[in-house]
Formats: structure tokens, sequence, C-alpha cells
């Protein structure tokens, strides 16, 4: 056979010539993730494996671009009429996969599906919850009326997917999984899924947005890292996800491989017990409880980040796949504040502050980390709890498979944790991380430190009804400045990289969120 | 023979029940499955509406009871995580799990008998003794090991062979089987034959001492002097006898096989139940858990019971009711 290569593409060089290529040259692409999806019914449960799986087959109003700016989708034309009231163009001429028009009787069924679905682990309604009525003033043009200012809602209206109204309220999520109501508008039709086995997709020819690029779309679930890595390598798929750390460097050797990286919009951070005054896991230098905790003081909080060399993390840690953070996206990102940069490894400072605030000779602290959650979360742990010694904060660190680590960081047994927090926008992740805790409103709902400031939480409160941009950006600027500097409220430590590796006739254009779609993976033109 | 079967019926549903009650107990003393089900930028109130869903706003004997009243009725309940009938989606993996574990038990049986009774027949030799050291060789070294030696040399380098997911299959009956098509045949050898490594070895080594065994035995001498052909000695009255423990060792073996190929079908991407179980642990999802320790215990007892009863069809002096003994 290796003969004939030379000419066959050479062949394939002329026919790409030709156009044949644009004429649907029947081409699969294979995929073999990580995870798959729980479900195959847009409104059950809302993870990161369904948000990144079903917009294959289902549109939202709004889609998000690479910097996940929202840019039009099955609406064309969007603007704000009063501070409570958006109105939406809707696209025309859409037709979802059964043949049935697009209207907004779709979009109003779609909202009051959402929060009917039963059993959901995690419901859709946080992102359809704040729009308190529907308007269809033509079949095509429709406005949401707000409870009140709400500048994210074009942001959230990215992630509720459309379905046809003739489904009924009383479709049932079993009958989505078997495919026979699984239907949208998007590019890609369902074809089968077996529960993390496969997923298996096709080209929706009559796309709005025009031809998908493949005829059909396979999804493997490849759990094990290695596997999925040697799948890749032995031309069993043609796309992988999250390429381990430790394979990165043969894999950006190999020839026939390309490697897609692409900074992630998620937050690496530690978590201090701030609000306790006796905290499980810290001691004094002796091991006896101390009756106030230091980490109430911010000197303290200060000096342990201070204390960490981010960079020699990112390097050495994560083979580079990573930026160090100060805040919760990095710099270039919209609400970010440019004058906020990473802290400066300095160990000296870091004494003197522990120093200042009573601790000379340092304390016992446990730090508690996730071990199967993050890429290499649980080496992470050991290097801070490492670089702590250093200024005398004598640091145990205790890994968990997530299972346990998640339920018992809700129940605040941890002192000190190492986490992470993905959001793409600044705004709500301060609110869940940084706002001061409260149940029954749900702010601070992953702030476990229960770390409180009230003009911290009055900015964040005032930049989520603030629907004039710069202004919003303003706020949030000094919310992080606080948060983060100031008070040290937590300690950002990085932002990591989300890698793909394909075979290197494909390329693939990654968002900020890791979502892995066959939308963006493009076959490469072979040079003749 | 009905006694046997009803007592083997009460003593199963024994252990059903216990074990279900451990899942129950164990679940919830690791914590709120919610916690890690549901998305971390959840609120409070969202949090609790999730538990509500999924009965985890009761009382953890509540809990239990409505499940005991649901199983009466045939119903283990939903898998948290798919929202399907957990017991659906566990019978949808079976099928891969048994075509592994029955493809490794064959190949153990249709390598290691003729290599262990050549080793038990032939024990001085050289090549008895590679076979012998080999053998010991095949169990020692961890499965994950080999298998990912295997995916290395026959996947990466020498590309022969794949070395994720199950491939193409064909419907029997409904159930997708691997083995029918070329391709899921090539999908299955290595997953296969990795899993049956270990077990080689210990055919190999229990047909061997069966084989050593028997040879010393009377009616063996009293079969030479009768003049009986060698083949027919070996064939009749020594491998009939030295295979009465590889049955009852690979009987409980082969339970084993079907639910810890846990390894395997992780490094391989094989969608069985072991890969569902890790994965279903990993969410906590309490319905999948119990439903997958329901089904490994009847398979557990099941197999037993085969074993039980073709022991009693290969060595006359055995009998299943075992009142007379």
């Amino acid at each position: 056979m290796r003969f004939a290569l030379p000419y066959l593409s050479r062949l394939l060089g002329l026919m790409l010539i030709l156009g044949w290529a644009e004429l649907g040259f029947a081409q699969t692409l294979r995929i073999g993730t990580k995870t798959l999806p729980s479900s195959a019914d847009p409104h059950y449960h809302y993870s990161g494996e369904n948000s990144s799986m079903l917009p294959h087959i289902y549109d939202g109003l709004i889609a998000l671009d690479k910097e996940l700016h929202p840019q039009p989708s099955l609406a064309t034309a969007w603007r704000v009429i009063d501070e409570n009231i958006w109105e939406f163009d809707l696209r025309k001429d859409v037709y979802f996969h059964d043949g049935s028009k697009f209207t907004a009787e779709d979009i109003v069924y779609t909202f009051n599906r959402v929060p009917a679905v039963r059993n959901s682990p995690g419901s859709y309604e946080r992102l359809t919850r704040r729009v308190k009525k529907i308007e269809v003033l033509t079949p095509h043009r429709i406005r949401f009326h707000t409870d009140g200012p709400h500048p994210s809602l074009d942001h959230d209206l990215a992630y509720v997917m459309i379905l046809p109204h003739h489904l009924g309220l009383d479709v049932e999520t079993t009958s989505f999984n078997a495919g026979t109501s699984a239907i949208g508008t998007g590019p890609y039709k369902f074809v089968e899924w077996v529960p993390g086995q496969f997923f298996k997709l096709e080209r929706n020819a009559n796309y709005w947005g025009g031809t998908p690029t493949w005829t059909d779309v396979v999804f493997t679930a490849i759990t094990s890292d290695p596997t999925r890595i040697a799948a890749l390598l032995n031309d069993q798929v043609d796309l992988t996800d999250f390429v381990p750390l430790a394979d990165r460097e043969s894999l950006g050797k190999n020839p026939h491989i390309t490697l897609h990286d692409n900074a992630a919009a998620r937050l690496m951070f530690i978590h201090m017990d701030s609000d306790r005054d006796v905290s499980p896991y810290i001691t004094d230098i002796d091991g006896r409880p101390f009756t106030k905790n230091p980490l109430k003081d911010a000197r303290v909080r200060r000096a342990l980040s201070k204390a960490l060399d981010r960079q020699a993390i990112v390097t050495y840690l994560l083979d580079g796949a990573g930026i160090p953070a100060s805040q919760i996206l990095p710099a270039s990102f919209e609400g970010s504040s440019p004058d906020l940069l990473p802290d400066v490894y300095d160990v000296e400072g870091a004494k003197k502050l522990l120093a200042e605030a009573g601790y000379p000779n340092g304390f016992r602290l446990v730090l508690h980390s996730p071990s199967d959650r993050y890429p290499n979360d649980a080496k992470v742990a050991q290097a801070i709890a490492q670089m702590w010694w250093r200024i005398g904060v004598l640091t145990e660190v205790e890994t968990q498979t997530r299972n346990i680590f998640f339920p018992a960081a809700a129940r605040q047994e941890f002192s000190v944790y190492f986490s992470g927090w993905g959001d793409a926008l600044v705004a709500n992740a301060l609110l869940g991380l940084v706002h001061t805790y409260d149940a029954e409103s749900g702010f601070g709902s992953g702030n476990r430190a229960r770390y409180s400031n009230s003009e911290v939480d009055t900015l964040i409160e005032t930049a989520l009804t603030t629907l004039d941009k710069d202004k919003q950006i303003e706020l949030l600027e000094r919310a992080q400045a606080i948060a983060f500097r100031e008070d040290q409220g937590l300690i950002p430590l990085y932002h990591p990289t989300y890698s793909w590796a394909s075979s290197n006739k494909i390329s693939y254009r990654a968002n900020l969120e890791g979502r892995t779609q066959a939308m963006l993976a493009k076959p490469k033109q072979v040079a003749p | 023979m009905i006694g046997f079967l009803s007592k083997r019926l009460a003593q199963s549903l024994l252990v059903m029940l216990i074990m279900s009650a451990l899942v129950f107990v164990a679940v919830f003393a690791i914590g709120n499955p919610v916690d890690v089900l549901i998305d971390p930028r959840a609120t409070q109130a969202e949090i609790n509406a999730a538990m509500k869903a999924l009965g985890l706003d009761q009382p953890f004997w509540m809990q239990y009871k409505t499940f005991l009243a649901n199983l009466v009725k045939g119903d283990v309940g939903n898998s948290w995580v798919y929202n399907e009938s957990a017991l659906k989606i566990m019978m949808q993996r079976l099928p891969a799990t048994l075509e592994l574990a029955i493809s490794a038990l064959v190949i153990a049986i249709v390598v290691g008998i003729p290599l262990g009774a050549y080793a038990g027949l032939k024990p001085d030799t050289p090549s008895a003794r590679f076979i012998m050291g080999s053998s010991i060789l095949s169990f020692s070294v961890p499965a994950f090991w080999v298998g990912l030696m295997l995916i290395v040399i026959f996947g990466v380098k020498l590309h022969w062979l794949p070395i994720a997911g199950r491939g193409e299959t064909i419907s029997v009956f409904g159930i997708p089987f691997s083995f029918l098509t070329l391709d899921g045949l090539s999908h299955l050898i290595l997953p296969a034959f990795t899993l049956s490594l270990s077990r080689i070895g210990m055919v190999i080594r229990l047909v061997r001492s069966g084989v050593r065994e028997v040879l010393g035995q009377d009616y063996i001498k009293f079969a030479r002097a009768k003049g009986l052909k060698e083949s027919r000695i070996v064939r009749v009255h020594v491998l009939k006898n030295a295979l009465i423990p590889v049955i009852t060792v690979m009987g409980a073996d082969f339970a084993g096989l079907l639910t810890f190929a846990v390894v395997t079908e992780t490094v391989f991407a094989w969608p069985g139940m072991g890969k569902l179980i890790i994965d279903s642990i990993a969410m906590l999802d309490r319905p999948m858990i119990v439903a997958y320790l329901m089904v490994t215990v009847l398979i557990f007892i099941l197999v037993n019971f085969i074993v039980d009863v073709l022991y009693a069809v290969i060595d006359p002096r055995i009998s299943l009711t075992g009142a007379k003994s």
C-alpha cells in the first residue's frame, strides 16, 4: 500500500482543488472523550458534560464565541428596551430536525418546560428563573420581562436549549435518551446513545448555519487517560480531550499529532476559614488548638499567598499548562483588573507579615485537596504545603476523592482547602466564591470558607444589576482588588490550560469553557 | 433438589438485603450525593430542590423503607445520574462484561488445560519447567500493567489491533455482541487475553497438580495393569479426575471475572459493568450501586449453583441434597 500513498494524497489534493470537499465529501469525525453526557434531555441536568454535548443537537437563542461574548444564534438581534425588558428578533426559516418550524411558541414552551422537568439533580431553572414573563409580539419577535435588571441575561440564554413546543410539557427525560424526543435545530442530529459508551450523531443537512463539516460524528467514552491517548496514536479516534499533563511533551514531538491548547475560564484557588474562632485543622506550633483562628487576620492570609511560587507550580507541576492567577479570569478578560498582578513569590515578606500578625514561629494546619478532580491536583497541594513550610506554617496535606471531598467541603469540615471554580462571568464567580454566605438568597454558595466583607458584597450586588458595561467592569475590578489583594479573602493560584490532541489532519478551535465539540473541529487542507 | 434450591434462594435474598442496607449506610456516611452531582455554583435552594427530587430530604430510615417497598414491586429505582431505571442500565452493560469474561474463561481453559496436562505428565522435561515458570509470571504481573503493555505493543507500535471500546456489534435477540463481527472480535482480543492471563496460570497449576496426584492413585496403576492404552488412561481416568478442582476454582472465579473485570474494562474502555460501577461510585449514584450489587450477588449465587450441579455430574460421590452423607 505504501507506494500508493503519494498518488493518493495527490488525488486528494486535486479533489480539494476541485472543491469536492465542499460538496459533502463523506467524512466521519471520531472523538475519544473522557466523559459523556448524563442525558440527551437538554433541561435535565445542568453540568459541564451536558453543556458540551447537547449543543450539537439543540441551539439556544444566543451562542457564545471563543471569548464567550454573546453572538446571534436562533436570535438574530436583541436590544434592551428598558432595564427590565429585553427584545429579541428570532431567526426566520429555521426548522427542527423533524421538519417543524421554529417560532416564538417554542421559546415560551422551553421556558415553561425547564421548571417542569422531574428528578433533576441540577436544574436549568437558575438560567430561566429571572425571566418573569415572555411577551410574544410576532411569531419572530419576543420580549423577556425580568424580575429586575439582569445584565447577564444574554449570557444565560446561551445555555437554554430550545425544544419544539409539540413535545408537550409531560415529555419524559427517557424519551430524549431513546432519541424519540431528541429534536432540536442544531447542526447534528441524534442517532444513538449508550450511556458511558458512545454518542453517535449525523449531519443536519438543513442546518440554518450552513452545511455542517462532518457527515457523522462518533463520541466514544475512554475514561482512562493513557488509553485515550493510545487510541489517538492507534488512529482509532481523530481527536481526544483532556490530554494528560504527562503526555504533552511526547505528543508535542509526534509529527502525526497536533496539540491544541487553550486557557480555561477556571480559577484554581485556596479557600481559608476566616470565620470560625476555632477551626478544626489549625493548631499552634506544638499542636494545641488556638482560641483565636490566625486566618482571621488578613496579614496571615496575605503571608500565605506571598509564600507561593505560582510560576514554579505552573512550570514544574503542570508542565506549563497554566498561567499564574490573581483574580477570577486572566487579565485580558472583561471584568478583570489589568492592575491586579499575581503575587510575587516573597518568602521574607511573608515571614515579616506573619511576625507582624503575632505568629513569628508560625503554626500548623492541614490543607485538604481533591485527588481526582483537577489535573495533578494532589501534587499541587503537596507543593503548596512545601512552600508554606518555608515560612514556618507547618502544613500537612490530606487528599480525598471527589465524592468524599466535595460533600465534606460543603459541610465546612475543612480549615484550608485547594479547589477550582469554573465561570465565564466574573460577577457570577464573585457572587459564588467571595460574597457573604446566605443560604436563603443563594449568595456565596461556593464560599465554604465563609469570607465576608460588606463592601465587597455591595460591589458585587451592584455590579449584578448594572446594565452599563463600563460601570459594571469598574465595580468588578474594585471588588476583586479588595477580595483578592487587600483582604486576601481567597488565594488565586492559577488558571489551568485545557488541551486537546488530534491527528494532524484536523484543526481544533477550543473555547474558554473547554468544550469538546465537532463544530470546533475542521479538516485541515491537505497539501497536494 | 427443590429443597436445595429454596434454601439457596432464601440465603441469597438475605445476602441481598444485607448488601442493600450496607450500601445505604455507606453512601449516607460519605455525605450528600447532591454535592457531587450538582453544579458547584448552585444555590442552597437549588440544592434543596435537587435533594427533594431524589428523595434525599427524607430521614435515612424512610429512604430505606421506600427503597424496600419499591423493591418488593420489582423496582430498584432510577439512577440519579441518568434518570433511567438503574436495572435497565445495568442490563445494557451486562452483555459486554459477560462476553469479556466468557472469552477470558475460554482462553484460560483452551490454553491452560493442555499445557497443565503436559506439565503434569512430563514434569521433568525442560518445556514443562518453562511452562511452570511462565505460569508463575502470568499471575504475578498486575493486569493493568499487562493491559497497558499490550496497548503499547499491539496498538501504538504495531497498529495491529484496536485498543478501546467494543467495536462493531451484532444484536442477537436484542443483545449486542462483539464476537460475531470481525471488527468486534479484533476489539475483544486484547482485553480478553489480559483478563485471562492470570487465569491461564491458575489453570495450568491446578491441572498439573491434579494430574500429578491422580497419576499416583491405585486406579491408574490398575488401569495400566489392565493394559489400557495410555491415551485412554490420560483422557478418561487422569484428566476427568484432575478437572474436578479446576471446575470448583474456575466456577468460583468466573463470578469474580464477571464482577471484578473492573481494571481490564477501565484500561481498554470496555463498556461493561465494572466500568459502570466505578463511574457510579465516583458520583455516589446510590440506586446504581445498589443495582450493581444486587446483580452481582445474583450472579455469584447462580454460578455457584451451576458449579454444584456440574460437580455432581462429574463426581458421582457428591449428591446435591447432602442429606445422606
